[in-house]
């Protein structure tokens, strides 16, 4: 069938208006952190981003392009997942910053491989599913491999540690697998099991119940464990509507604990206020919608898991994050996808969005009634 | 639930529903972000903003200068200089027990002040002061430790340049520059002006953006009716006669009679205004406006007063004072001696306590009080004074005989030494009681607001005044009072020894308010003055009118009065000084003239400069050069030709025009 491939133009534009949204707001957050802290000219972090945002556009590109399909070859899967693992047993041999090993360094350039690990798990959990969609009320043969390499991957991730983003991959393919038609009963079981062992992994560390009280009640102690959230509650309501002005906002001013990076959202609600938070807001909100719709109009089931499982990465990660800035959930490392300066975490999200653009120029044009908005 | 995605396309309607339910799910989420993005910024913005302004900015307040005092001649008397003052912020301090120690390394602590720093420095609390108007060389110092957390600000710190000069007028003020006493507390509002203020918004790191929201105000100055020269021989002449009767304390005033104006006002004990809180609370207080007196003789102007203006009596009128002592009431009243009979005059000169309480009972309660009240007392005479005392005054129309005798002479009745004063300055002016105005303008800026002269109303009629005056006079030169005579100059005046009361009633015979009041040259006044010497055995005549004299010497040529008493005959050219511009300013001039006549006498060939010389200094002046002299005006010399440091030769011709000076009203 040869029909013009035309991908979601209104995707692309979100993507779009959030990875120039980004480029802004790092610089306005990132300017005297880069002079102050880092003894840097204040254009260092936005060069940095700049040049990921315009290779991970480039990424975008090519991704666009290469049909899908190509994506379910086992030996793609399975190289995605190999580097993955090597790549996340590879940092434990590298530095340790600020108590944990995310990172490792190529040719100076910081590499978190847990980003890629996403993607690969969506990929393998896409491929896995499709052909297992039948069996998913029978928990060996429907999830045994979608369950033991989600297992492995997150559990190398919780060791870093960096427990946000396991839940993050956990939660995606949780989403993944629901959608393939796991029955309720398998839902509720794996509540009854996965409920002790987050609670067991959110004890294992004193510091996740100290975060986990201090969201509580953050007024507590105001300077000292509730200082973050208090501070990011601060950043985004005196935003108020129209927010303080590009640049002019204080709470970046070393109040904020990561300005350019988790807490950029909050940046953004205080410099443009209620309508530049709304508008971001939407962004993920209009990626959310089209990429569902992407989703359940795929030509086929690979294509529909694989659009549904990045979509949740955006999407979740997005929401998660934003909830983290406005006290909604408890404090977790993740960052906003697209505009939080970082490289890995961009071009990852961008790749992994051309490939959902990729998708879509596959979709029928039959409008999925499920995914209207309002 | 079961789910049969066997059937071809069925896994799109599963995935579908499932998608469906997801999407929902997200749905609610984005919509309770969205809820919670207007509950922070819309809804609790408020609060928040609040919570900010309390991290980011501090609004410090920039003192405004407070305004200066000066005296009548614009010679300040009070300012404001910058002090620096240490502030620490002790929760920005990482070792306070060391920043203690480094302070105190430079600030020289006693072991006590060690202790409050250390228990100043460990506060949570972001403001607190290390120490207030510090001196500049600690203050460099502290700058150059660079502590962290420590800071300097800069303060006002008031300065009274002329230390104790009118320290009881001028008052002081408290470590806020806030005014504690006399007119530095009376006129806060108007000397304070308005602090500004300065937002200081600071990051987490605490580096400070400083915006000027309001620039201070300074306060406004007031001019004083004070000239300083006279209120330094007041201070020195009064301390000489209290320290040399070994008295109490004691009070001088001394007044324009023509305006009201006090051109000086002395107590002692004094103090230092600069170093106030070491001070007794005895040397602050201001005697002359605070503390009430029984003025016993120089009271009996107002009696005298009473009785002319009534034609009770008229000055010849012949009262039979003998045997020297009267009854009336239980204790008998006594003259020093048996006078026999006195004319109603010399009962004045010779103060003659029984002649004078006939006349007060003769005149009645009713009548003698209204001329009490006419002549100030029992009333606050002005806004200018802080704890002005009204005096105790028996208002009564009717009183025992008794009573209304002893108030005749002075007794049973209180007054402030600076009511008495503006009495006796209502005889000098000719009958009209002028309120006493301490502060003669306000200085706004480059404007002056004088604040006029105030008439209470006449006390007597200017005929009274004129034959009490001629009395008075009579005091100085056969009375009681020969040691007030100053040479060249008519004085009028009346003595007063008070008794004072003893603790368990009855009155003593060796502690004494010993006061000359009176006024000079009496026949055309330009000073009264009322010295008070409070403690001593003496009599008036002979502790207070010396006093009067001596101030008197001093202030009059300083004045430019000219002598009316066997002068040399002025060489007058023309009275009129209308040919010359007023002028404001007046030389300043400190020297002895003696002094700097002679000095000039010596550089002959060279035109001295005799500016502020009276006419008489100026004369002579000229006279030792050879230079004939011609006078236009009255006053100071004010121009001269040929001009200072002309080269001159003996025979030459000197003109010069005196002016009254600005200073001396009219």
């Amino acid at each position: 069938m040869a029909r013009k491939l035309k991908s979601d133009k209104v995707l692309f534009l979100a993507t779009l208006l959030l990875v120039c949204a980004s480029v802004v707001m790092v610089y306005s957050a990132s300017a005297v952190l880069a002079m102050g802290r880092f003894q840097q000219p204040p254009y260092f972090f936005l060069l940095k981003q700049v040049l990921w945002a315009v290779l991970g556009i480039g990424l975008l590109g090519i991704a666009m392009r290469v049909d899908y399909r190509v994506l379910r070859r086992p030996i793609v899967i399975r190289s995605a997942l190999a580097v993955s693992v090597a790549a996340l047993i590879a940092v434990f041999f590298g530095p340790e910053i600020n108590g944990t090993r995310r990172w490792f360094s190529i040719g100076g350039v910081g590499i978190q491989p847990s980003e890629l690990a996403k993607v690969a798990v969506i990929l393998f959990a896409a491929a896995t599913l499709e052909r297992r969609m039948e069996s998913m009320d029978r928990v060996v043969r429907g999830l045994g491999p979608v369950v033991l390499v989600t297992g492995v991957v997150c559990g190398l991730i919780v060791l870093e540690p960096d427990f946000g983003t396991a839940f993050t991959l956990l939660t995606i393919v949780g989403m993944m697998v629901f959608a393939a038609g796991l029955p309720y009963r398998f839902l509720a079981g794996a509540a009854l099991v996965l409920a002790p062992a987050l609670a067991a992994v959110l004890i294992s560390e004193p510091y996740r119940v100290q975060r986990l009280l201090t969201f509580l009640d953050p007024w507590a102690d105001p300077y000292g464990d509730g200082y973050q959230i208090i501070q990011s509650q601060i950043a985004v309501a005196t935003g108020g509507v129209l927010g303080q002005g590009l640049m002019a906002g204080v709470q970046k001013l070393f109040y904020l604990p990561h300005p350019h990076t988790d807490f950029i959202y909050a940046v953004i609600a205080e410099e443009t206020g209620l309508v530049g938070a709304f508008v971001v807001l939407l962004c993920f909100g209009v990626i959310l919608w089209r990429g569902l719709e992407v989703a359940t109009a795929a030509p086929d089931r690979f294509g529909a898991f694989l659009a549904l499982g990045i979509t949740m990465m955006v999407s979740f990660q997005a929401f998660f994050n934003i909830s983290v800035v406005l006290g909604l959930l408890p404090t977790k490392g993740i960052p906003l996808p697209f505009v939080s300066a970082g490289g890995s975490s961009l071009l990852i999200n961008l790749l992994a969005m051309g490939i959902l653009l990729n998708v879509s120029q596959h979709t029928s044009h039959r409008r999925a009634p499920v995914a209207r908005p309002g | 639930m079961a789910v049969n995605p066997g059937a071809a396309g069925g896994w799109q309607r599963v995935l579908q529903a499932r998608a469906r339910f997801v999407f929902c799910v997200m749905a609610l989420w984005g919509v309770a972000i969205a809820g919670r993005l207007v509950q922070l910024q819309v809804v609790d913005y408020g609060f928040y903003v609040e919570r900010a302004e309390k991290q980011h900015e501090r609004t410090i307040k920039t003192p405004a200068r407070r305004g200066e005092l000066r005296d009548r001649d614009g010679r300040v008397l009070a300012y404001d200089v910058a002090a620096d003052t240490v502030i620490a912020d002790p929760r920005d301090l990482e070792d306070p027990p060391g920043t203690v120690r480094r302070l105190c390394a430079v600030m020289a602590c006693t072991a006590d002040r060690r202790r409050r720093l250390e228990s100043i420095l460990a506060r949570d609390s972001a403001y607190a002061y290390v120490e207030r108007q510090t001196s500049p060389r600690v203050a460099e110092r502290i700058r150059a430790l660079g502590l962290d957390g420590i800071d300097l600000i800069k303060e006002n710190r008031r300065y009274y340049p002329n230390g104790s000069l009118a320290a009881h007028l001028l008052g002081h003020v408290g470590v806020d520059n806030q005014g504690l006493n006399g007119l530095e507390s009376l006129h806060e509002e108007t000397l304070a002006g308005e602090p500004g203020r300065v937002l200081v918004q600071r990051d987490a790191q605490r580096q400070a953006f400083r915006r000027v929201e309001r620039r201070p105000t300074a306060g406004v100055s007031l001019e004083l009716a004070i000239d300083s020269y006279i209120q330094h021989i007041a201070e020195r002449e009064l301390r000489a006669a209290v320290r040399g009767h070994d008295a109490e304390g004691g009070s001088v005033v001394i007044l324009d009679p023509r305006t009201g104006d006090v051109l000086a006002l002395a107590n002692e004990p004094t103090f230092n205004p600069n170093a106030w809180s070491g001070a007794a609370s005895d040397a602050r207080r201001n005697r002359a406006t605070q503390d009430v007196y029984e003025p016993g003789s120089t009271f009996k102007i107002v009696t005298a007063s009473a009785a002319l203006e009534e034609e009770v009596v008229r000055p010849d009128d012949l009262i039979d004072v003998s045997p020297g002592v009267i009854h009336y009431g239980r204790r008998p009243i006594r003259d020093i001696r048996n006078y026999g009979s006195l004319s109603f005059a010399d009962v004045i000169v010779k103060s003659s306590n029984v002649g004078t309480s006939q006349i007060g009972v003769a005149l009645g309660a009713a009548r003698l009080n209204r001329y009490v009240r006419r002549f100030g007392f029992g009333q606050m005479l002005s806004p200018d004074f802080p704890g002005e005392s009204r005096g105790i005054v028996h208002g009564a129309s009717r009183l025992p005989d008794g009573d209304l005798a002893r108030v005749a002479m002075g007794y049973n009745i209180s007054v402030t030494p600076l009511q008495m004063a503006v009495a006796m300055n209502a005889v000098a002016n000719g009958g009209e009681l002028l309120a006493p105005r301490l502060v003669r303008a306000e200085l706004r800026g480059g404007a002056r607001e004088e604040i006029p002269v105030r008439v209470v109303g006449r006390a007597i009629k200017a005929r009274t005044a004129a034959m009490l005056t001629r009395i008075m006079e009579d005091v100085v030169t056969r009375g009681t009072a020969p040691a007030a005579r100053i040479p060249g100059y008519t004085v009028a005046g009346k003595t007063g020894t008070a008794e004072k009361l003893l603790p368990g009633g009855g009155y003593s015979r060796t502690n004494h308010v010993a006061s000359f009041g009176g006024f000079v040259p009496s026949t055309r006044p330009a000073l009264t003055i009322l010295v008070v010497v409070d403690g001593v055995a003496q009599f008036g005549g002979s502790v207070a009118a010396p006093a009067f004299r001596r101030i008197g010497e001093a202030v009059l040529p300083h004045l430019g009065v000219a002598p009316n008493l066997d002068g040399p005959p002025p060489m007058l050219v023309s009275a009129e000084p209308a040919s010359f511009p007023a002028m404001r300013q007046r030389p300043v001039r400190w020297e002895e003239p003696a002094v700097a006549a002679g000095s000039i006498a010596a550089a002959s060939g060279v035109m001295p400069d005799l500016h502020g010389f009276s006419a008489r200094e100026a004369v002579a002046v000229a006279t030792d050069l050879g230079l004939s002299t011609r006078l236009g005006g009255r006053g100071v010399v004010v121009t001269q030709v040929p001009a200072a440091g002309d080269a001159i030769t003996p025979g030459q011709a000197l003109t010069l025009t005196l002016d009254r000076r600005a200073g001396a009203g009219s």
